[in-house]
């Protein structure tokens, strides 16, 4: 295949925009996205406390289930008896 | 008697993948293949492609802020499941999702759509009755994720041990 045809891809076109762009309409974006970009930004990320503090209340306010692991008795076990010690004669 | 097994991280973590997760429904589905709506499309029309440009940067903030949400989940739950003696019920951390998705519904539909009015569910048209179905599946998830929560743990306790708690 020849990769020289793929070098048009690589060139700028009339409609070349990104955000970082070094064109006229990659200028409108940038110049679009910095007016009013701080009331923007908090307009936008307005729902993100409420969602943080919803996240919190459900940590808080569910009720933490729990019971013994596996290896744990539930229920208090008889006290084993000790070993007989060996009298000493 | 000290617990060894607690709930409540598995549902924190749950709770977060499902906000993180939600969100990128709203966002792949109705953002990007849909083309529905945008993040300021109600105030930014997309009429122009640089129009269009500067709402596909502000969606792209929102795809930062879910991604977030989802790798936070991913540590949380990492931390919850290497708890001994963790219980993990697959149908409780389903619904755990199902919850954090329909606060992501409730509180996304009621402060961008409704209060904020920065875009609606769908901008070309009639805009109320989407809005509101949206609004509505808040609720809906919620119900839906505190039963299976429900389900899933009294089904993954053990019968023969009683449940302490709440802490």
């Amino acid at each position: 295949m020849r990769l020289y045809r793929l070098l048009p891809l690589l060139l700028p076109s009339a409609a070349h925009a990104c955000t970082v762009c070094d064109s006229q309409t990659g200028h409108a974006v940038r110049s679009g996205i910095a007016d009013h970009f701080l009331s923007t930004a908090l307009l936008v990320a307005l729902p993100i406390p409420l969602l943080a503090f919803a996240v919190l209340a459900v940590h808080y306010s569910m009720p933490d289930l729990a019971w013994p692991g596996p290896d744990m008795p539930s229920e208090p076990q008889p006290a084993q008896p000790e070993p007989a010690q060996p009298a000493i004669v | 008697m000290i617990p060894k097994s607690a709930t409540r991280p598995l549902v924190t973590a749950g709770t977060l993948l499902g906000i993180g997760m939600g969100g990128f429904v709203d966002g792949i589905l109705f953002h990007q293949i849909l083309q529905l709506h945008n993040m300021l499309s109600n105030r930014v029309l997309r009429d122009t492609l640089v129009h269009e440009q500067i709402n596909m940067f502000w969606d792209g903030l929102f795809h930062a802020f879910t991604w977030t949400c989802v790798a936070l989940g991913l540590l949380l739950l990492w931390q919850a499941v290497k708890r001994p003696g963790a219980i993990l019920s697959g149908r409780a951390l389903s619904g755990a999702m199902a919850l954090g998705w329909g606060l992501f519904n409730l509180i996304e539909g009621l402060m961008d759509h409704q209060i904020l009015q920065l875009h609606h569910v769908y901008q070309n048209g009639n805009h109320l009755l989407w809005d509101l179905v949206f609004l509505a599946s808040g609720p809906l998830l919620i119900a839906l994720g505190l039963l299976l929560i429900r389900q899933g743990f009294t089904r993954s306790a053990p019968q023969s041990r009683s449940l302490v708690g709440p802490a």
